[in-house]
């Protein structure tokens, strides 16, 4: 109901939002030289510029002398729309617009006047070698007023969220409750939903894609952007699952995820039907060990191969080698253990699936819970004869997170009573963060996310080097940067967290809740906040890297094919001044979450407003502080 | 039924996709009948044109052999030239093929009919990483019933295990170090002395280095000596505090720096038959690879062969048998 009250209240906080902006917009700028006319001599090197930042003021022409000092790069400028080709012991490079080849001609300087203000990166638009597509400078035209409005923004948020929590109801109501049944909604979806052939059907044509990765791979060219494998994971499936899979559709990767199929068919010993002794199928497979039910083997492996992104991101091998990998470990588990114990401990994709999965908008679960109370057959668990019994080994029936919910929909067939549905909900209505290794995994999640922010969309060719370990062969670095991520994601932040939890009860006034409860409670705020910060760092992934999809779809392994006629799409990134204008709005969105989500978890946690707004103090101003690191990593 | 229509689908995805790729592989590059397709792959990290098949699993640790591509004379071919990595140009001045781009994930297809026989070397003509001034080798077009040729492949000698870096004590050493490190030594021949052919170049060969001395005007000994230990001593002897004692030395410090300069900018090398190819190998600007003092260095290097070759000279005379 929109009172007088409320609509004082809301505007109020859109004021206090828009005057941080404002306000960050009027400070004064950096000292720059004022004669008009700025020279910088650019040396581009595998795989960095130097300088790798410079700054100008709107208005200002721009003089840029470029060279290599090692092999062939490119320099492309966002917003103007300059290329240059660097040739490597020449004086003059290749300047132009567009494609290579007419209109580009020898020039000494690439001239362009700085006539808008904000964040343009230069890159590299030559294929130089394994970390190529993360070569990158940034050109800053002051006043760089889309990152002061960021960062204002988020300082006004975090007033304006308090405001609006010290002048609300007294106690909030839960956060999130609304539904709406999609299976009566929308019919044809319930009938394709109980199709024993949806699930084989939506897994057949990834475990496809899947026998060309691993052959691309392998014997396709090894070169990152110009093999499939790479293309396809890293850039196109990544940004799908950030952006639209996990928020929109939970964890329906998993349902069509080819990992466990081979697994999961040898247990099943069927592709499509149901076994009629499906109850009692798992005699002779063991239990998953009590100690590992939880999701800190997967924290761990997921560390792990984040150590080694770099790598893995660029080498066609190492990508097919993992898949390849995961899909063994997966078929050899589940051999011995039940059901899919590999999804549900170990592999390092389900780990940040389960936690963002809280975020999503739709969920399944039970229509109605009486008759789940008063149901005797407990088919959706167990089995039954439309259906095997949940596969991740849940309860579905009394199914209250979307965690461990793999949304293979087998529980719709399976349920005799057809009191099982897809719901769609508000984004983050599961804000019950459960286990001390949940919320590591959140923590986890910010922290990578931000050391992928600085390594492969930062500038920094030192970092660069450090993670690209196997082929500059800097150990030393390599351990810095290791050390780096495993102690920020597991000391450095997780202690922050820590703190400003233990803060936070003692400003609440120490009593009732414990701070491990905070600690985990509260990590839920790092969920919205982290999924919208990967989806700002996954936006430019595709945003500049669109073309090698494209002709990668035409000549998967780099062998000169040309299937649909896309194979020589010219590399040129898709209207990049659009960048910041995604990504701030997003991390926004995303703080203003956090503080939405955390109020209501506060206020179940204390008694009363001011120890509920108290003890989230702390916390929040922690994540407004993580959403400003990332506008600055964005932006500034 | 279901269940079998099922288990033919996964078992027909698992090895038609394997089988179209190999199938597609084929039928893409249908060579026509009298002609023969040659793959050439450069592999900058190896300093090599290879005829070996690079893909993901080798690319990393396998040493691949540069090509030595062989023909019949007449015969027809399609060469096939994609990169592994980087950037490269592909260049045989002596068959009027090329300098053709070969960007990363763009193959280049060039038709040439084998008309001379004989031994052409082709090269790498962009800079390609440290082992680039090696990316060189043969095209050998043997007439019909004659044994062909087999000239040593060019191989790079900074990659091979025994290539032992000369310590960097003194500026002569450095010189030293960085005039093989560098790739100076593959087109002015070992220890300065020239003698590398430069196809359609205008001197024939790459100028030697061994008389740079004398060039700069350091005839002296003595006058060698006090110029080395300036380099040695970091001073930069084209503009020093104090002026050393040397004979004519503003002449010496002109000719020094017109030749510091002509590294730090490099040069075009001139045709010789001003209708032919350009010359393959041209001087390339150092400007961004090397500092003014480890250009120094190298001229000092230069410098000291003077006096090694008066060495050799006296030992000449001498008798001695080195
Ligand atoms: C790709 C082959 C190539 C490489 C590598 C190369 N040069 Fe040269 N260099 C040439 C050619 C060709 C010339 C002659 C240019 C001309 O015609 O004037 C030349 C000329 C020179 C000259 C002038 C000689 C004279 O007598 O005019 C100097 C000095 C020189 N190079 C030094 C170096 C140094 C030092 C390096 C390594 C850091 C180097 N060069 C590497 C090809 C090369
Ligand atoms: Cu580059």
């Amino acid at each position: 109901m929109p009172t007088a009250r409320n609509i004082t209240r809301w505007t109020a906080a859109l004021l206090t939002v828009l005057a941080g902006a404002a306000g960050f917009c009027l400070l004064p700028g950096p000292d720059l030289p004022d004669d008009g006319v700025r020279r910088f001599d650019i040396k581009a090197e595998q795989y960095a510029y130097h300088p790798s930042r410079i700054v100008v003021r709107r208005g200002d022409e721009v003089r840029l002398r470029l060279a290599s000092s090692d092999v062939v790069h490119g320099l492309y400028m966002e917003g103007q729309d300059l290329n240059a080709f660097i040739y490597p012991g020449r004086l003059l490079f290749n300047l132009g617009r567009g494609a290579a080849g007419a209109g580009y001609a020898p020039a000494e300087e690439m001239v362009f006047q700085a006539d808008r203000c904000g964040k343009y990166r230069y890159r590299c638009s030559v294929t130089c070698g394994t970390l190529h597509p993360f070569m990158q400078g940034e050109l800053i035209v002051e006043p760089n007023y889309p990152f002061r409005a960021g960062i204002g923004s988020a300082a006004g948020i975090l007033l304006a969220g308090f405001l609006l929590m010290a002048t609300g109801k007294r106690i909030p109501p839960a956060a999130g409750k609304r539904r709406l049944d999609l299976l009566r909604a929308a019919p044809p979806i319930g009938w394709l939903a109980r199709r024993r052939w949806l699930q084989f059907a939506l897994v057949l044509p990834g475990l496809a894609l899947f026998v060309l990765f691993i052959i691309a791979g392998f014997w396709g060219s090894p070169i990152g952007n110009r093999n499939i494998v790479i293309t396809f994971v890293w850039i196109l499936w990544w940004f799908l699952l950030i952006t639209v899979l996990l928020p929109f559709g939970s964890r329906i990767w998993c349902m069509a995820c080819p990992f466990p199929f081979f697994g999961e068919w040898f247990q099943r010993r069927r592709l499509i039907g149901v076994r009629p002794d499906a109850r009692r199928m798992w005699r002779g497979y063991k239990k998953w060990p009590g100690r590992f039910s939880n999701i800190w083997v997967q924290n761990i492996l997921f560390l792990g191969l984040c150590t080694i992104s770099a790598i893995l991101v660029t080498r066609p091998v190492t990508t097919a080698a993992v898949l390849l990998g995961l899909v063994l470990t997966a078929t050899v588990l589940s051999a011995v253990f039940r059901q899919r114990s590999f999804c549900n401990y170990l592999c390092p994709v389900s780990g940040f699936l389960s936690l963002y999965a809280m975020a999503a908008m739709v969920e399944v679960r039970a229509k109605d819970a009486a008759v789940c109370r008063v149901c005797r057959s407990k088919s959706c668990a167990a089995g039954g004869p439309s259906g095997w019994g949940c596969p991740w080994g849940c309860h579905p029936g009394r199914l209250e997170r979307n965690n461990y919910c793999g949304m293979c929909l087998e529980c719709i067939k399976t349920c005799p009573n057809g009191n099982m549905t897809i719901n769609l909900r508000p984004f983050c209505a599961d804000t019950r963060i459960k286990g001390t290794d949940e919320a590591f995994k959140a923590l986890i999640m910010v922290s990578v996310a931000l050391v992928y922010s600085v390594t492969l969309l930062g500038t920094w060719g030192t970092v660069k080097s450090w993670a690209n370990v196997s082929e500059v062969g800097d150990w030393q670095g390599f351990l810095i940067y290791a050390g780096i991520i495993w102690i920020a994601s597991l000391g450095i932040f997780p202690g922050i967290w820590f703190s400003a939890c233990a803060a936070g009860r003692r400003l609440a006034g120490s009593h009732g809740v414990d701070v491990k409860t905070l600690f985990r409670r509260y990590a839920f705020l790092l969920v919205p906040l982290g999924l919208t910060a990967w989806a700002a760092f996954s936006f430019p992934l595709i945003m500049v890297n669109w073309s090698y999809i494209l002709a990668t779809a035409s000549d998967p392994l780099g062998w000169g094919w040309n299937l649909f006629g896309t194979a020589n799409t010219a590399w040129k990134p898709l209207y990049p001044g659009l960048m910041v204008y995604i990504q701030i709005p997003l991390l926004l969105l995303g703080l203003a979450f956090s503080l939405k989500r955390g109020y209501a978890i506060a206020a179940s946690l204390w008694e009363g407003r001011k120890a509920a707004v108290l003890s989230l103090a702390p916390a929040a101003i922690v994540c407004t502080a993580v959403v400003m690191a990332f506008i600055k990593l964005f932006a500034g | 039924m279901k269940e079998k229509i099922a288990v033919i689908c996964v078992l027909f995805v698992l090895s038609v996709v394997p089988g179209l790729l190999f199938v597609n592989q084929k039928m893409a590059w249908p060579s026509r009948a009298n002609e023969r397709v040659i793959n050439i792959t450069g592999v900058g990290a190896r300093g090599a044109w290879t005829l070996e098949t690079v893909n993901g699993l080798n690319y990393w640790w396998k040493s691949f052999e540069p090509a030595t591509i062989h023909m019949q004379l007449d015969e027809k071919v399609v060469l096939r030239l994609l990169s592994a990595d980087v950037f490269h140009q592909f260049y045989v001045p002596a068959l009027g093929i090329g300098p053709v781009d070969v960007e990363p994930g763009y193959i280049k297809k060039i038709r040439y009919t084998a008309e001379k026989a004989g031994v052409f070397q082709y090269y790498c003509t962009s800079m390609c990483g440290g082992c680039h001034f090696y990316m060189q080798g043969w095209i050998v077009v043997t007439p019909a019933g004659e044994k062909p040729a087999t000239p040593r492949p060019i191989s790079c000698s900074l990659c091979l295990p025994a290539f032992d870096r000369p310590s960097e004590a003194g500026a002569v050493a450095l010189g030293e170090y960085l005039y093989q490190n560098m790739g100076c030594i593959t087109c002015h021949g070992i220890a300065g002395r020239g003698g590398i052919e430069n196809f359609n170049y205008i001197k024939t060969t790459v100028p030697a280095h061994d008389r740079t001395a004398e060039k700069i005007f350091l005839t002296d000994v003595e006058d060698r000596r006090t110029f080395l230990d300036l380099i040695r001593q970091g001073i930069d002897p084209i503009d020093p505090d104090e002026p050393p004692d040397i004979d004519r030395y503003r002449l010496v410090t002109a000719r020094f720096k017109a030749a510091v300069e002509l590294i730090e900018k490099g040069k075009q090398a001139a045709r010789l038959d001003m209708t032919g190819p350009d010359p393959p190998l041209h001087m390339p600007a150092w400007q961004d690879k090397l500092s003014a003092r480890q250009i120094h260095a190298i001229m000092g290097y230069f410098i000291s062969l003077a006096t090694d070759r008066d060495h050799e000279v006296g030992a000449d005379i001498l008798g001695n048998d080195i």
